[in-house]
């Protein structure tokens, strides 16, 4: 088993709507995915099949089981944290760490209690009286302390401001990953686990725009900064977006050699989001013209 | 993990989430009832006096054996607190699916190993067997600790051990049969409460309206069709307690249900737990 998700023509249908149309992507072990879509992508829909939270057509499996027959003994192996706030409020902090030793094979009750000493979030309080980054700094510390195979993330920072949100995804960064270890994260904002990410996933209207290894997509894609002198030249290479600057325009190129980017000014290496932006955008046009 | 380690984990968060139906109330019952008796006992000596006391006791009237006085308080206790963890299990009942979906926390309790099957089991469990004993053991607490009370207060007019003895010996009777109601209640009201924790998992707001809804609706069907509401019908006789459903009479002898009824009502009560568990595994989200 190199996969540590597997998703085959995954589709699922809300009244008329398509959220997801026959996707398919594997996750491999030790990867560390982004999963990354404008709102309405898509990208929920995915990870609560992948869950088993929801019905669907199509196969996945997960550590080599699969969600629909018995998902919460898949769940000794797996860790979730959807966005912000699915805590129950009148669960104390301690409560929590009790009731999950209690029921989860792994769980280290010291590990816990070491990541939340770190944090300012008093033992007996409850989750109603906690601030939001407090909140999911507690479900952070339950999920590495249980000690999973994979850790799924759903817009785990919503709402968050930025020093929680950077203190998250260091915490991922020193308790979680490690080389057997395999995390897939939704989000908007991109940026911030751009350094984590070994593979990108865009997903847009229920299907996949965009498959690949980090490394592929910075040798694939590149993002020039074009000299006034040598617009025409670019646009003749088909970029896949072009935004306007003082002196010239920033454009991406699909596939294009750097030798020949490299005449038309400075090159350098693609921003995820502005990718993904570029993507969308092109993608919205294309339908437009149709 | 264990299943029943993860039983008694599930039963406890069902404490932390409730703790004011579950444990407050019946021991906040105790307390009053105690303090009750203590004040009445110090409130009546002091009017009275102990030494000008005149009231004279017929001595059929301190019987303390069946039918007196002592059976008449035991009764009192259980019965009223009986009926109270009935309607406490049923509002517990009520939100115990609803709320988890409502505040979006079941997907929190989904992404720990423990199933749907236990999940559910916890909580009709607590709803049909914890809940009701818990409030059957403070009714017998509150009973005891009132007798020893009541005993110390009448010591002087009563020397000995006889008021004691006597209440004790009603208590213990009284008591044998509030555990045999107890026991048969949980197959007599399966039927309603699991619906009800039914409509609690299912409903996608307003789960009391639903539960009430669709048995009236029932009604409405069966009495237009068949202008006769056997199904309604059966399930009313099923949420009346069974001391009010003209089943026991602690007057009389020991409660009993239909042999042949006990079992329809187990087989439906079983239909919609595996209902209910079907639910929250599948139409968990509101």
């Amino acid at each position: 088993m190199s996969n540590a998700i597997s998703v085959q023509s995954l589709s699922k249908r809300f009244g008329d709507h398509q959220a997801l149309d026959r996707v398919s992507f594997e996750v491999p072990k030790g990867a560390v995915v982004g999963l990354i879509g404008p709102n309405g992508a898509g990208k929920t829909t995915a990870l609560k099949a992948i869950l088993g939270l929801s019905a669907f057509e199509g196969t996945v499996e997960v550590l080599g089981k699969s969600p629909r027959s018995a998902p919460h003994q898949m769940m000794t192996s797996v860790g979730y944290i959807s966005d912000v706030g699915i805590l129950p409020r009148w669960l104390k902090v301690n409560d929590a760490l009790k009731f999950t030793q209690a029921i989860h094979p792994q769980f280290d009750l010291e590990k816990a209690h070491a990541i939340l000493a770190k944090t300012d979030i008093p033992l007996k309080q409850r989750v109603k009286a906690l601030s939001k980054g407090m909140v999911t700094q507690l479900h952070l510390a339950l999920v590495l302390a249980m000690d999973v195979q994979l850790l799924i993330l759903d817009e785990p920072t919503l709402g968050l401001d930025i020093v929680y949100r950077s203190q998250f995804y260091q915490q991922i960064l020193n308790e979680f990953l490690s080389e057997d270890r395999t995390l897939l994260i939704s989000t908007h904002q991109v940026e911030e686990i751009e350094s984590l990410l070994t593979h990108l996933i865009f997903i847009d209207q229920g299907k996949i725009r965009l498959d690949a290894a980090l490394d592929d997509v910075y040798s694939r894609y590149r993002a020039v900064d074009v000299v006034k002198s040598q617009m025409s030249a670019a646009r003749g290479l088909k970029p896949l977006s072009e935004q306007a600057q003082i002196e010239g325009a920033c454009m991406i190129f699909d596939g294009v050699s750097a030798e020949s980017l490299a005449e038309l000014g400075t090159t350098r290496r693609v921003g995820i989001a502005e990718l993904f932006v570029a993507m969308m955008t092109r993608e919205t046009k294309s339908t437009a013209s149709i | 993990m264990n299943q029943v380690t993860t039983l008694m984990a599930l039963f406890q968060r069902e404490s932390w989430e409730h703790p004011n139906l579950i444990w407050r109330l019946p021991v906040g019952l105790v307390i009053l009832n105690v303090v009750l008796a203590i004040a009445s006992v110090s409130l009546g000596l002091q009017y009275f006096g102990t030494e000008n006391f005149k009231f004279e006791f017929n001595s059929q009237d301190l019987s303390f054996d069946q039918g007196g006085p002592g059976q008449a308080a035991a009764t009192f206790f259980l019965l009223s607190y009986f009926l109270l963890s009935q309607m406490v299990a049923i509002g517990y009942l009520l939100s115990a699916l609803y709320e988890e979906r409502k505040d979006r926390s079941i997907l929190f309790w989904k992404s720990l190993p423990v199933s749907d099957f236990q999940v559910v089991l916890s909580k009709a469990l607590m709803g049909l067997v914890v809940i009701p004993g818990l409030y059957l053991l403070a009714a017998m607490l509150t009973f005891m600790l009132v007798t020893v009370v009541l005993s110390l207060g009448m010591t002087f007019l009563l020397p000995g051990t006889a008021l004691f003895d006597g209440f004790l010996m009603a208590g213990l009777a009284v008591g044998g049969e509030a555990l045999r109601v107890f026991a048969l209640q949980i197959i007599w009201g399966a039927p309603v409460f699991l619906w009800v924790l039914l409509v609690s998992g299912l409903a996608r707001g307003q789960p009391l309206i639903w539960a009430m809804g669709i048995p009236l609706l029932v009604l409405v069907v069966e009495k237009s069709l068949l202008s006769e509401a056997r199904v309604f019908d059966w399930f009313y006789a099923h949420a009346t307690p069974l001391p009010f459903a003209g089943a026991w009479n602690p007057m009389m002898g020991s409660a009993s249900i239909d042999l042949a009824d006990g079992f329809l009502a187990a087989g439906i009560g079983l239909i919609l737990f595996g209902l209910t568990v079907f639910g929250r595994r599948h139409f968990h989200e509101i």
